[in-house]
């Protein structure tokens, strides 16, 4: 028994052993596990408690951030007030500014208007005062013509029927001889009367010749004195008669060198055209805005006696030139139409020197009519003389003194009746514009007409004195700025001026040298101030006072030359050979230019390569000519000594250069 | 004709179109009157003043700036080296104060005034360096030019045929068109046929039609090319080898035929020598007063010897 009880007891013992060692395995398993789970929950604690720490510090960060935005933002918009402030006080500005300067402007523009109107209603007054006035004129000059229209009209009636009453006296006295005759003689042949001149015919209706019509006395008869072409004349539009004036020049030695046409040209015209007519196919080119060139006139005996037309015409007008045949013209000055010789015009004027062209035909008339008008007898050429058209005779130095009366019918030597109305001519001088004389070269005033007694020139408020020349001055006429100068019961003015120098030069001529010819001057292209220098072409290298100064002309390839001319920025001192390590040292020179001394005071820049080159250059030249002993042209002490200063500063230059 | 007024009229204009050249001519032409009318029968008077107030350096005409008309050039002392110093003629624009400040500042100064129907008063001084007549040019108001002649020769193109790169030109068409040839053996133009004008390689041709300038044609191995008249006709002289350029080393004077009349500019070198036109003899143009150095250059770029 007692084993088994020691067996149970060992059983039991090893029960209770194994069950306290199962319970402390257990009791062990439990802690591990409680520490592992206590382990692993403070890990998860942990790991929460830094995620949370991670969220609080990433929610501090995006609060910090917000908050930086917030306050950037804030910034922003501060700004942006501000700016939008500023833009809105500058737009205040500029509006205020703009509406300031529209104010202004509006009040210039209405100060403008305002005197626009002033002045147009100035300028409408002033019209109206001189329209009334030239009214006044033209009514007072319309009572004179009436006035002496009818004075004319009652002497002709008084004078005609004095010439009836004397002509009825003398048929009466002739009755009475002849009733006396035929009681004392036998009957005779009765006596041939001389043929009358032929009256010139009308103006055909189709010109072709066409003819002249002669001037006709009547009062209200404009005056027939042409006036010097105005520039402002009507643009003329279709089939629109144009006049050709005869110019006659004369040569040396008084021969007649040239009969010509002058055709009228109007505003509009152009300044070429072609014309056909009696002297065939003609062109006639502008010489000024009134007149075409004058046309040599061919065959001018036919053509002056039978009339001469020309038509001209462009894609939308035509245009004719009408010359009336007659027998007779009279020409006067030519300076009076701005042409040069003599030009023909309807009248001979009073106290003015002209030439009559006039058929043989009409020889005794003419020379009779011009001793009427008590010019001294003229002389006169026939077809013989050089230039004279054939058929046809020359009265020159032709200056009537007395007005003559005009014929009463259309007569053609009413042209040799001379005008009395008085006109005055500016004569000569030279006239920038058209009342506008150069200073120191006035125009001579004259007149012509029929001055009455008591007929008086003032220039100025001055009385004029008529001078040798039949030209008319007083005290300060022909000093500088405007006059006014009366005669009779006009009023003319002129003004004096003085030139103006201001003439500039330009590239008249360039042919691609880099210099332009202008005048008698050449100028650079490059507009740079420069000097011209002449030296020979065997020593175009220039060097100047100043290292760097140096310069290589060009020599030309396309002419042989012994000098060159360059211009050149500096002054040079030295004209040395291009390459003088390599001249023929006999014949070889440096040439001095001008005895300036170098100037050594130069510092050797940095990082200018150009102006570094230059200094090379320049150094080297001088010592190369120096090494190669090349002797001065025109050698003296002085040259030679300032050749040696060069040599020393381009010495000196090169060892700063190193 | 008073050339001096018509100076002081174109001065005070200071440009202006050939036509009103042409009318100021004409209206102070007629206040001569008939005693100083043309002279010269076989040449337009406005034509002879054209040349002359170009040639003295006067005036430009149908230059740039001024291709329809004409132009004042600025007064200018033109230099040349004259025996005993320098020689300065009055060119250019020229006004009545003008005049008068250059004559009294040149009293001290040997200053000469000569006057001559054709062309407006010729003013030469003489100084015995370059520094008096700066000097007097300043004092004056005027610009300087000093050796004006070799300056203005030094900048012109010898009278070359046309190089190979240039675009050869065509006869005018039409019917009226008058041709002539120039001869350089007889030195005068002949008249000629249109179909004769492609029968020589080289040749000189003038074609002419009413009241327009002439045009000039140098016929130049079977290629046409429109020249100036002078430019041709050295080319071609050059070519037949006839040397028609004399110079006269004693009097100092070159002549040509009057045919050969040399290109304008280089015309007006040789007339700034004496300030003087070229006077005409027995059809040759004699210019005075040239140094043997201008006269070289000259020939140089006539292409012709100096005999």
């Amino acid at each position: 028994m007692t084993p088994l009880i020691a067996i149970f007891a060992l059983l039991a013992i090893v029960a209770v052993g194994a069950w306290g060692l199962i319970r402390r395995n257990r009791a062990k398993k439990l802690a591990e596990q409680k520490a592992k789970e206590e382990s692993e929950r403070f890990a998860a604690e942990k790991t929460i408690a830094e995620a949370r720490a991670r969220d609080d510090a990433r929610l501090h960060t995006e609060a910090e951030e917000r908050s930086r935005k917030e306050t950037e933002a804030r910034e922003n918009a501060r700004l942006a007030k501000e700016r939008r402030l500023a833009a809105e006080k500058l737009a205040a500005e500029a509006e205020a500014k703009r509406r300031t300067e529209e104010t202004r402007a509006l009040a210039d523009a209405q100060l403008r208007e305002e005197v626009r109107l002033k002045a147009e209603v100035e300028a409408k007054q002033r019209a109206e005062a001189e329209e009334r006035e030239k009214l006044r004129v033209a009514a007072e000059e319309e009572q004179r013509a009436e006035e002496r229209r009818q004075a004319e009209e009652k002497e002709r009636a008084e004078a005609e029927a004095r010439e009836k009453a004397r002509i009825v006296a003398e048929k009466e006295a002739r009755r009475d001889v002849k009733e006396k005759v035929e009681m004392e003689e036998p009957p005779r042949e009765p006596a041939i009367e001389a043929p009358s001149r032929p009256k010139t015919p009308e103006l055909d209706e189709t010109p072709r010749p066409p003819t002249y019509r002669p001037t006709a006395p009547s009062a209200a008869t404009p005056p027939s004195r042409p006036r010097r072409p105005t520039g402002s004349r009507t643009a003329q539009t279709s089939n629109a008669d144009l006049h050709l004036r005869v110019q006659l020049v004369f040569g040396r030695g008084g021969v007649v060198r040239n009969l010509a046409l002058a055709p009228d040209r109007c505003d509009g015209m152009p300044s070429e055209v072609e014309v056909t007519g009696t002297q065939g196919e003609l062109h006639l080119t502008e010489l000024r805005e009134d007149c075409y060139e004058p046309v040599t006139l061919a065959d001018a005996g036919n053509a002056l006696t039978q009339g001469i037309e020309w038509r001209g015409r462009d894609d939308a007008r035509k245009w004719r030139w009408v010359l009336g045949g007659r027998e007779l013209y009279v020409l006067a000055p030519g300076d009076e139409f701005g042409l040069h010789g003599f030009v023909s015009t309807a009248r001979l004027w009073l106290n003015a020197r002209h030439v009559v062209l006039a058929t043989k035909r009409l020889r005794e008339e003419v020379s009779a009519a011009l001793a009427e008008a008590g010019c001294a007898t003229p002389e006169m050429s026939d077809d013989a003389s050089s230039g004279v058209p054939a058929g046809w005779l020359l009265f020159r130095d032709v200056i009537p003194i007395r007005a003559v009366p005009m014929r009463d019918e259309r007569d053609i030597l009413n042209a040799l009746c001379p005008a009395h109305e008085i006109e005055p001519h500016f004569v000569g001088g030279i006239r920038l514009e058209r009342n506008t004389w150069l200073a120191g070269y006035p125009p001579r005033i004259r007149f012509t007409g029929e001055f009455a007694n008591g007929f008086e020139v003032k220039i100025d408020g001055h009385l004029a004195q008529r001078t040798s020349d039949g030209a008319f001055e007083a005290p300060g006429w022909d000093s500088e700025g405007n006059h006014r100068l009366w005669f009779g019961d006009q009023a003319k003015t002129y003004s004096l001026c003085t030139m103006e120098e201001s003439w500039e030069q330009w590239q008249a001529h360039d042919f691609g040298t880099g210099t332009a010819i202008c005048g008698a001057s050449t100028c650079q292209l490059d507009a740079t101030l420069r000097r011209q220098v002449r030296v020979p072409i065997t020593n175009p290298l220039l060097v100047g006072a100043r290292p760097g100064e140096i310069f290589c002309c060009y020599v030309r390839s396309d002419v042989r030359c012994e000098t060159l001319l360059a211009m050149v920025s500096f002054e040079p001192v030295w004209a040395l050979p291009l390459d003088a390590a390599h001249v023929d040292k006999q014949s070889a020179r440096i040439v001095l230019l001008h005895s300036n001394e170098p100037q050594n005071d130069v510092r050797v820049p940095t990082g200018n390569r150009t102006a570094t080159r230059k200094l090379a250059a320049w150094s080297a030249a001088i010592r190369e000519a120096g090494c190669k002993g090349l002797r001065i042209a025109k050698e003296d002490d002085q040259s030679k000594v300032l050749w040696k200063r060069y040599r020393a500063v381009a010495k000196q230059l090169r060892r700063k250069m190193r | 004709m008073r050339p001096n007024e018509l100076l002081l009229w174109l001065s005070a204009r200071r440009e202006g179109s050939w036509q009103q050249f042409r009318q100021a001519v004409e209206q102070l032409h007629s206040s001569d009157g008939e005693a100083n009318s043309e002279s010269n029968d076989e040449f337009p008077l406005h034509q002879q003043l054209r040349l002359d107030f170009e040639r003295l350096a006067h005036v430009e005409f149908f230059a740039a700036d001024c291709e329809d008309g004409w132009r004042i050039a600025p007064p200018t002392l033109a230099t040349h080296s004259v025996s005993g110093g320098l020689c300065g003629v009055l060119c250019g624009a020229r006004s009545p104060a003008l005049r008068e400040r250059l004559t009294c500042s040149a009293q001290n100064l040997n200053s000469e005034i000569l006057d001559s129907l054709d062309v407006p008063d010729v003013i030469r001084v003489v100084a015995t360096d370059a520094t008096a007549l700066a000097e007097l040019a300043v004092q004056t108001g005027i610009r300087f030019q000093h050796d004006a002649p070799l300056a203005i020769l030094s900048h012109l193109p010898p009278c070359d045929p046309p190089s190979r790169a240039r675009s050869p030109s065509e006869f005018p068409q039409g019917a009226d068109w008058i041709i002539h040839e120039f001869e350089t053996t007889k030195l005068a133009w002949r008249k000629i046929e249109r179909r004769e004008t492609e029968a020589s390689h080289f040749g000189m041709l003038r074609f002419l039609i009413h009241f327009q300038r002439p045009r000039y044609f140098l016929r130049w191995k079977d290629k046409v090319f429109e020249m100036p008249r002078a430019v041709a006709l050295y080319a071609l002289l050059r070519r037949h080898r006839h040397n028609v350029l004399h110079y006269n080393h004693d009097a100092a004077a070159l002549s040509v035929p009057a045919i050969c009349r040399p290109p304008r500019l280089l015309e007006r070198a040789l007339v700034l020598c004496s300030g003087l036109p070229p006077v005409y003899a027995n059809g040759q143009l004699t210019y005075s007063e040239v140094p043997p150095e201008v006269a070289r250059l000259a020939a140089e770029l006539l292409r012709q010897p100096l005999v």
